[in-house]
């Protein structure tokens, strides 16, 4: 198949043309499915750079590795942040600080890891001997911390920490340095890539792009999926060398959806996509709203989280129903909160609500609220996040010495009336005609996203407008507007980007023009599953660029 | 053969391997030669130390003169002799392209203007990190080689945006090396505090241990970093500077508890998002500060109030704009407000109070550090403290004319009690100069050269 797509890539349009897609290449008997991917010309994986753990990656990794409940990431400080993600690679950056908690954090993984210590050495060094039980228990731990076989190099290396603490202060402490050295060490920090040998390399249309090796693409897919450490099946297939072809990674892919560890690494990329875990900072006006608490933005946030869950895992994942679905999740209190029946515990359960009083993300409490004043709603902040959330533009500030006040509440006017200013006044109206009318249909809901049909006891005007994208044009209301934004195809494609730059911790260029084809055709039906298996099938996820400024050879330990 | 450790000290010009010595007391006796880097020199016998406070947004209306009665420096007023008010400092340097102004001026530290990169500012600029060492840090480099830290980053609720990002850091180990602040008071507490008053014996054991471990993570990190990209190589690199640094300073204890040096008392654990928390938690963290200096901890700290563009509401704060309402409390977004015009009488007013109450911050913290003698005079005056801010005003988002406030002096470096103006083109990167002279350095220029013209000579009593 031969396509030929402008795309828009930090603002630069770039003409390109890719040729193959996944479709292509499993429907027909020949090519097989193992045939690899293909675009036209240079196969162009873009950059590979090696990534550090995030706190959440740390967290479950410890305790896929070792057990280790206790989420002791959490005090590591807060992850760099680029282009909306706190997983960038370009941003990483390892201080003093984080070096020393690294430390002490290994310590007391490992304390815990050996309380006793039959929790994590899988031999009895009474019987078989101290030396035999060390030299076991760092293979076997050494080969699960590093994500592949321990190099010689390395055995020796925690041969000798092991011996040093055995002979110091005995065989638990030996085991502790092993495990608070792997754990300080760069191949369990880091996805390190040399990507396959050169004889074991495929025939690639080009040289300069390197198939991943089966261990290092376990651990891609583990991470992206999981946001853990490969689980025993996927060891066992790069052990096998079955994580070599497009079909044997999407078969892992496609199971590995089907565990829940995916649930929690999908909600991380919709907590960070939307910013909503934002909502433990929100704070309300007591006076107004005497039923806003924390706690109650906790419940919200979770409300978010288990209707996004739904809507991928157990509904029809489709980005349509993300954006217009009539149903959320809710427990008695929050129920009681918008006023909805059903729910009587404190266990969070399916509602279905009036769909002609909610859609989806577009009516989620937690944005309303987090994107609310503290004392009123406001249209310009959720203009601003459809603007910049689903429809990727970026939004200037206000010019500096313009009147900005926020309208004080009003009993005789609505937000529309009070938030007009903006559209009139010619200072204000270049930007805020690209947000405001957008943030108007949302005005029946209130700061703390609450339906309602009138302010102040005047009827609401949910009148709005989008201009400047693909679906350009009046709309009423939110539910209106919900299901303009699903019908969108820049919507699609922003959505397509983010998770981008999510899965691969790193912004799009311009040779990721063939990936960012091949992941629109697999996402042309909307279907979140199918692109998020569509991205563990691109060059940008199965293929490292060659490395040709090293000091010395990659991939020769 | 030279272990790496042996090899380290040697490169380094220094002895780090103090011994073991629990009787170092919180400096009431000069401290030893070994810390005397060839840079440094120590006036007093007590050790010289560097603070630097950050708050977010300029913002600071300043009186015209030392008289502070019904200014925002109010509050300041018992320290008075001890402080230096400088105005016409220009931050020019961060003029300089690429990013958007709170984030340029974010680097004042460093003199120097960002980096390209892919964070994006508030108008959508992007940037990336800052091009070079922060000042905090080519001082520390010269006076913290023998205590435990070479340096403490406190931020309050000093992450915003989704992440640490250079609108959210003031200082820099190097270029595309932000050093994150540590935001919560009690993981600070841990890191800082755990191990005072440990019995020393099982304490040499740990340490031997962590030497060992810290040993063959840094032989891992130095023989990949060869292996990987000239990109990933930097990474790697920093990320093995970062391991030298903790195993190089695993021997330096520091004081121990007894006299000034008390351990914090830190309380039960509040919410450190909750914004009506943002005082208990800067109370927290400039108690932990102050402590860190006593107990000998480390002799540079930075403390930093939120983050540069800083969309805070101050719900603990109250302002009365007349309307008969009574005061109310401050919801609005500080951002919002230091956008209005100077016409805006009640955004005005209301950031003058919230302006006030961080110089009654500032207040408590010298307070904190001047209550603990040292010899004739107390720590504060061994110390110098620089308060400044990313831009001059939030409804220009001028770097030209920005405020700076000073106090302590370093033993007598600085003749305090002065206000003084600087008419002109004068770029703040002369001030950082001035600083690492007062701490012992001999330079003559930091930053940017071509926007550092020397020390100011002004300062110097």
């Amino acid at each position: 198949m031969r396509c030929s797509l402008p795309f828009v890539l930090f603002g630069t349009a770039v003409l390109t043309a890719c040729v193959g897609d996944l479709e292509g290449s499993k429907d027909d008997e020949s090519p097989s499915s193992d045939a690899p991917l293909t675009c036209e010309g240079k196969l162009e994986p873009g950059p590979a750079p090696i990534r550090r753990m995030t706190r959440f990656e740390f967290n479950n990794t410890v305790r896929d590795l070792l057990g280790d409940t206790t989420n002791p990431a959490d005090n590591f400080g807060v992850e760099e942040e680029a282009l909306g993600f706190n997983n960038n690679a370009a941003n990483l950056v390892t201080s003093s600080t984080l070096a020393e908690k690294y430390m002490l954090t290994a310590e007391g993984i490992a304390e815990r890891a050996t309380d006793p210590l039959s929790k994590s050495v899988p031999c009895d060094p009474a019987s078989i001997g101290e030396e035999e039980c060390g030299a076991a228990f760092i293979d076997s731990f050494g080969q699960r911390a590093f994500r592949r076989p321990l190099r010689d190099a390395e055995r020796s290396m925690f041969t000798a920490l092991f011996r040093e603490g055995l002979d110091t202060d005995g065989f638990r402490v030996g085991i502790q340095m092993v495990i608070q050295a792997a754990l300080q060490s760069p191949p369990f920090l880091y996805r390190v890539e040399f990507g396959m040998t050169d004889d074991a390399t495929p025939d690639e249309a080009s040289t300069e792009a390197i198939r991943l090796d089966h261990w290092e693409m376990a651990s891609r897919l583990s991470y992206f999926l999981w946001g853990t450490m490969p689980d025993e099946e996927l060891f066992a297939a790069a052990q096998a060398g079955e994580l070599g072809t497009p079909a044997e990674i999407e078969g892992q892919a496609r199971r590995m959806l089907e565990n829940p560890k995916a649930r929690r690494a999908i909600e991380q990329f919709h907590v960070q996509w939307l910013d909503y875990d934002r909502i433990a900072s929100v704070g309300k006006d007591a006076g107004l709203f005497p039923e806003y608490s924390p706690a109650l933005g906790q419940l919200m946030r979770q409300e978010t989280s288990a209707f996004v869950e739904h809507v991928v895992f157990d509904d029809d994942g489709a980005l349509e129903t993300l954006l217009t679905a009539s149903y959320s999740f809710m427990n008695q209190e929050l129920a009681g909160f918008y006023d909805v029946d059903g729910p009587t515990g404190e266990a969070f359960e399916r509602v279905d609500l009036d769909p002609d009083e909610r859609a989806g993300l577009m009516t989620a409490g937690s944005l309303l609220t987090i994107n609310a004043h503290s004392n009123q709603t406001s249209p310009v902040h959720r203009g601003k996040l459809v603007r910049e959330q689903f429809l990727c533009d970026t939004m200037p500030p206000p010019p500096a010495d313009v009147m900005i006040t926020v309208p004080e509440p009003d009993p005789d006017s609505t937000a529309k009336e009070r938030f007009a200013q903006h559209s009139e006044d010619p200072a204000c109206h270049g930007c805020h005609q690209l947000m405001d009318p957008i943030g108007f249909g949302f005005e029946g809901y209130d700061a703390l996203g609450r339906y309602r049909t009138e302010e102040n006891g005047q009827p609401i005007d949910t009148s709005g407008e989008i201009i400047q994208s693909d679906i350009d044009g009046p709309f009423t209301g939110a539910l209106e507007l919900a299901t303009k934004l699903a019908g969108s195809a820049q919507v699609q494609s922003c959505y397509r980007t983010q998770w981008f730059r999510y899965a691969y911790g790193r912004g799009e260029l311009d040779e990721d023009a063939c990936s960012l084809r091949l992941l629109d055709d697999a996402f042309a039906s909307g279907d979140i599953r199918e692109l998020l298996v569509a991205l563990t099938q691109t060059p940008a996820f199965q293929y490292r660029p060659r490395i040709t400024d090293s000091i010395e050879p990659g991939g020769t330990p | 053969m030279i272990t790496r450790r042996a090899f380290l000290k040697g490169t380094a010009g220094v002895s780090l391997g103090l011994p073991l010595m629990s009787s170092l007391g919180c400096r009431h006796e000069p401290p030893p030669p070994a810390e005397r880097t060839g840079v440094a020199r120590q006036r007093a016998e007590y050790p010289l130390r560097f603070v630097v406070v950050y708050i977010p947004n300029g913002n600071l209306e300043l009186p015209p003169s030392m008289n502070f009665t019904g200014s925002i420096l109010e509050p300041l007023t018992p320290f008075q002799q001890k402080m230096l008010v400088l105005t016409g400092l220009d931050l020019s340097v961060h003029n300089l392209p690429p990013g958007e102004p709170h984030q340029q001026g974010m680097a004042f530290l460093t003199g120097r203007s960002l980096n390209p990169g892919n964070q994006v500012g508030g108008d959508g600029s992007l940037a990336g990190w800052g091009s070079g060492i922060s000042v905090d840090q080519e001082i520390a480099e010269a006076i913290g080689a023998t205590t435990p830290k070479r340096s403490l980053h406190f931020g309050v609720q000093s992450t915003a945006y989704g992440g640490t990002e250079v609108r959210t850091v003031i200082s820099y180990a190097g270029s595309d090396q932000p050093i994150a602040n540590e935001t919560s008071p009690y993981s600070m507490f841990d890191l800082v505090f755990a191990e005072l008053g440990e019995d020393p014996a099982g304490l040499a054991k740990l340490k031997a241990r962590r030497k060992s471990v810290l040993d063959s993570v840094d032989g891992q990190l130095a023989k990949l970093s060869k292996k990987v990209s000239a990109e990933d190589r930097k990474k790697l690199e920093q990320h093995l500077t970062a391991v030298r640094d903790v195993e190089g300073r695993l021997d330096n204890v520091g004081g121990s508890l007894g006299g000034s040096c008390q351990l914090p008392e830190i309380g039960s654990p509040i919410d450190l998002d909750d914004p009506m928390n943002y005082p208990a938690i800067g109370k927290l963290q400039m108690d932990l500060l102050v402590m860190a200096l006593a107990c000998d901890q480390t002799r540079v700290a930075t403390l930093q109030w939120s983050a540069s563009t800083n969309n805070k509401p101050y719900p603990f704060l109250q302002y009365d704009d007349g309307s008969g309402a009574g005061p109310q409390p401050i919801v609005g977004d500080e951002h919002v407000m230091g956008h209005q015009p100077d016409s805006d009488v009640h955004s005005w007013g209301k950031l003058r109070v919230i302006r006030r109450w961080y110089m009654e911050q500032l207040a408590y913290l010298l307070a904190r550090m001047d209550e603990i003698p040292e010899g004739e005079g107390t720590m504060l005056d061994n110390t110098v403290v620089l308060l400044g801010s990313e831009i001059a005003k939030g409804n220009t988002h001028s770097h030209m004319d920005a405020p700076f406030l000073m106090a302590g002096g370093a033993a007598g470096y600085f003749q305090m009690g002065r206000y003084l103006s600087f008419p002109g083109d004068v770029p703040h990167n002369n001030l950082l100069v001035s600083c690492m002279n007062a701490m012992g350095i001999e330079a003559t220029t930091f930053g940017d050269p071509a926007y550092c013209t020397g020390p100011l000579s002004e300062l110097v009593g």
